[in-house]
């Protein structure tokens, strides 16, 4: 992936696109288009604090400009493949999904939520925390797998990982 | 591969060109059939949780108690969002599978307009929903209001009362209930032979109604439905007068029905050859009437001859049934086997010589995959395990047989967690008292405890085994074993399991231990001493003069407090581990010898303050490694203080003790005057051999 993109660069830059770089504005700062100033506007890209104590993530560090280099996406499907499916639908679907989460995993989801869809299955991960007992935890599974299948109309399953606490996700501080 | 396609050059190479090129058939299959031969290569691993949990530690479970605990709360999650959609139907109708998916959507509710104007569509929706009750009553209105229904309908609904007993099937249960129906449903239960058809139930009512208009060839379905569900409730009288019925009537009685009437030929007639002669008369009625057995006739069969226990004539004619069906062309199913091996073996001595169970294994084993074929398949794993491990007492055939289960998909032949359970244990306690460590302990490993939890008595058969076999590098093995299947907590039950592994422990520790073991041992007993600490801590009244604080910071005590009284009452509720001198001195024998003064010494504290409530003393040999650690570390008085125990227990040892810190240079005049005293205040006889300096 590396590889590709320092080949092309160069190529398409005449051309004032790039092709594989997602942020289209990190590319016009490069050809000096716009004012300088306009580079921390981007998404997600957080502004140091004062005293530099804001926990990030490993993922919120990785600004979304490194997305395919250091880090990876958070929903995998084919839709935006050539004669890709359901563009929009799957991009509603996930706002709902991530929603549902956050609502139903009340303050135990400290990653984003991973959303892979696999034939037609609906596969969602995540790092939770040991807050609650296995027991509650099992229940939530079973309640959000058959809930969201209803929901969706297609298999949904849930493969989590668990984590001891918040801290333990902190990759620096901000 | 590769050697296929270097033959296949080699052979288009040298012969001569076809001239002609025919495309291969196309094979048809069906559109499971990649999923089927993926299915196929899976194989059972004790290296994972079972599918159903997380691949996580702390949401794995290792005892049967948790894995049943949380596979009743997935199922429970489960239902619980069941009832969200049926309570708001209305935000799942969003339909975007092609093919819909029936499952998904919320259950249809009928509405009340529907069974205004009743009618055939009505009926069948009903019945496609199981609702037959209701459906009946619907069928009633629509007899009432004289509305035609169709006589398909009208004998659909009543073959569904027949076959359900004139109640609504119950739901299926989910696949993680499933697995512990047993407990959960008490009704499932095989082998229940009560009767249990609805006497004048609306399958009966129907059954009068419909004798009168019917056909003949309605009738033929009419009484063969009828006789059917009477024998399935085990309605035993009622169905052999219906039976007289038809034959004088002369309706022929088919084939499901005749299956029936042989699975309970042992309740129609009661010695064994007269039941025999029942099942005999009924296949050559059968062949007269030119009907074509099939695998479920030769299964009741079987089966009945499974139900005459102990019948002498049942080998053979086991096996003259067995040739019967291979004549006719009908492999035996597991189910078959299964019968045959309970035939074969009725009592828990008999049945050894005939070396019955080894040959059904060639049998199956030749065949590639197994199938289920008949409901009673379920059944063969646990029966041929059982006589495998009582009757026949033979580790390789129990190996065999659990290799030939644990081969491809084989493992699905067992229905449920309870026989599941009886399977293992039935294994493992032959194993345990026949075989040998080094091939039993893999065997252990490879399915405990992602496929098996083991239940007490086996675990303290394993704990038997190690201790008979001496394997000393399994003794700490067999600690996180112990406490990974959750053996070691405080419940009364559990207790037992932890006396006799300390005991192993000490055993060992008598005979010359390698410093590296003592350390080892010495750090479990300290685990056990940081599970159930010695005296609860008690919860002092802190927090009572809070009243002139200023209101914040009193807000804060209030939490304080409320976290205090939850623990307290968690305190409370878990039951503490009631110590008892044997243990106490078990865990002095494991501490002492690695030198831990202060825990061992805390212990010994903990009984000479409580000596008054706990039920044994503590034993010599605690009390003498004890002193000797006292010696070592030359803390004298304490070391008194120990003899003076010895001497009011009056133990035999008093005199090696006093003999033991006598030696001891470092003894001041008042501790040997001490010493003397207690010598001659002594009633224990060895005390007075020793000559004190």
């Amino acid at each position: 992936m590396n590889i590709l993109l320092k080949q092309n660069l160069p190529r398409y830059a005449w051309q004032q696109q790039c092709y594989l770089s997602t942020s289209p504005i990190v590319h016009s700062w490069f050809v000096k288009l716009t004012n300088v100033t306009q580079v921390n506007t981007e998404a997600a890209v957080p502004k140091h604090t004062r005293k530099r104590n804001y926990p990030l993530t490993y993922e919120q560090r990785q600004f979304p400009k490194l997305i395919g280099h250091t880090k990876t996406w958070n929903t995998f499907n084919t839709s935006n493949l050539r004669d890709g499916k359901r563009k929009a639908e799957i991009v509603s679907d996930d706002l709902f999904l991530r929603q549902f989460i956050y609502g139903t995993w009340h303050s135990l989801f400290v990653s984003e939520l991973i959303i892979k869809r696999r034939h037609n299955m609906v596969i969602l991960s995540g790092l939770v925390t040991r807050t609650i007992h296995p027991r509650r935890m099992y229940f939530l599974i079973g309640y959000t797998e058959e809930i969201l299948s209803a929901l969706l109309k297609t298999p949904v399953k849930m493969e989590i990982q668990t984590v001891e606490n918040k801290e333990d996700v902190i990759f620096t501080y901000w | 591969m590769l050697l296929r396609l270097f033959h296949r050059y080699a052979s288009t190479s040298t012969a001569a060109r076809p001239t002609h090129f025919t495309f291969p058939q196309r094979i048809e299959r069906s559109p499971t059939t990649v999923l089927e031969s993926l299915n196929s290569c899976v194989q059972t691993d004790g290296g994972n949780p079972a599918y159903m949990f997380m691949d996580d530690p702390f949401l794995i479970p290792t005892s049967a108690y948790e894995k049943r605990q949380l596979a009743l709360s997935k199922a429970s999650g489960k239902k619980a969002a069941r009832w969200i959609i049926d309570r708001y139907p209305y935000a799942f109708f969003y339909d975007v599978a092609v093919p819909s998916i029936p499952s998904y959507f919320p259950t249809y509710t009928f509405d009340e307009k529907e069974f205004i104007e009743p009618d055939e569509s009505t009926l069948y929706k009903l019945m496609n929903w199981n609702k037959v009750t209701k459906a009946h009553e619907v069928y009633k209105k629509c007899l009432e209001y004289k509305i035609d229904v169709s006589d398909a309908c009208k004998y659909a609904l009543f073959d569904l009362l027949c076959i359900y007993n004139s109640e609504n099937p119950l739901d299926a249960l989910l696949p993680e209930e499933d697995w512990y129906r047993r407990e959960l449903n008490e009704k499932n239960q095989s082998n229940l032979m009560s009767r249990t058809w609805k006497e004048n139930g609306l399958a009966e009512q129907m059954f009068e109604e419909l004798k009168l208009s019917a056909t003949p060839e309605q009738k033929v379905r009419l009484y063969n439905s009828f006789v059917s569900g009477l024998l399935k409730y085990n309605h035993i009288e009622k169905a052999m007068t219906i039976i007289e019925e038809m034959k004088q009537a002369t309706i022929p009685i088919d084939l499901t029905t005749y299956n029936y009437l042989i699975r309970s030929a042992s309740l129609i007639k009661e010695s064994y050859d007269q039941r025999w002669q029942f099942v005999v008369d009924t296949l050559k009625e059968m062949k007269e009437n030119s009907i074509q057995p099939n695998l479920r006739t030769f299964n009741s069969v079987l089966y009945t001859l499974r139900r005459c226990s102990v019948y002498e004539q049942g080998p053979k004619l086991a096996l003259a049934v067995l040739n019967e069906m291979r004549q006719c062309g009908i492999e035996p199913s597991l189910g078959s086997w299964a019968h045959v091996i309970m035939i074969f073996y009725p009592g828990d001595q008999i049945g050894f010589e005939t070396q019955m169970l080894p040959q059904i294994m060639d049998e199956l084993e030749k065949v590639p995959q197994l199938e289920w074929k008949d409901s009673d398949d379920g059944e063969f794993f646990f029966n041929a395990m059982f006589k495998a491990t009582t009757n026949c007492r033979d580790i390789d055939l129990a190996k065999r047989i659990h290799r030939f289960l644990m081969a491809g998909s084989n493992t699905r032949f067992i229905p449920d967690g309870f026989r599941e359970q009886l399977y293992y244990t039935n294994l493992f306690r032959l194993l345990f008292r026949v075989d040998m460590p080094e091939k039993v302990m893999p065997l252990w490993e490879s399915v405990v405890p992602n496929v098996y939890s083991p239940s007490m008595n086996v675990m303290e058969d394993l704990i038997e085994f190690v201790s008979t076999w001496n394997i000393q590098d399994y003794y700490v093995r067999l600690w996180s074993d112990l406490l990974m299947l959750g053996f070691i907590d405080s419940r009364q039950t559990n207790r037992r399991i932890l006396d006799r592994y300390l005991t192993l422990l000490i055993q060992t520790n008598q005979g010359k231990p390698s410093t590296e073991q003592i350390k080892q041992y010495a750090n479990i007993a300290r685990q056990i001493l940081k599970r159930f600490p010695l005296e609860p801590e008690e919860v002092e009244q802190r927090f009572g003069s809070t009243t002139d604080a200023p209101a914040q910071q009193q807000q804060e005590m209030t939490d304080g407090q409320q976290e205090q009284q939850q623990q307290q009452q968690s305190n409370q509720l878990r039951p503490k581990l009631q110590y008892d001198g044997h243990l106490l001195s078990n865990l002095i024998c494991l501490l002492a010898p690695a030198d831990d003064w202060e825990a061992s010494w805390s212990l010994y504290e903990h009984y000479l303050s409580n000596r008054s409530t706990l039920i044994n003393a503590l034993n010599e040999q605690s009390l003498m490694s004890l002193l000797s650690l006292a010696n070592r570390k030359n803390a004298i008085d304490s070391a008194l203080d120990i003899i003076e125990t010895i001497n009011e227990l009056q133990y035999e040892c008093l005199g090696d003790a006093l003999d033991l810190l006598n030696r001891n240079g470092n003894l001041t005049n008042r501790s040997r005057q001490h010493l003397m005293t207690i010598q001659k205040k002594s009633k224990v006889e060895s005390a007075h051999h020793v000559k004190l300096v």
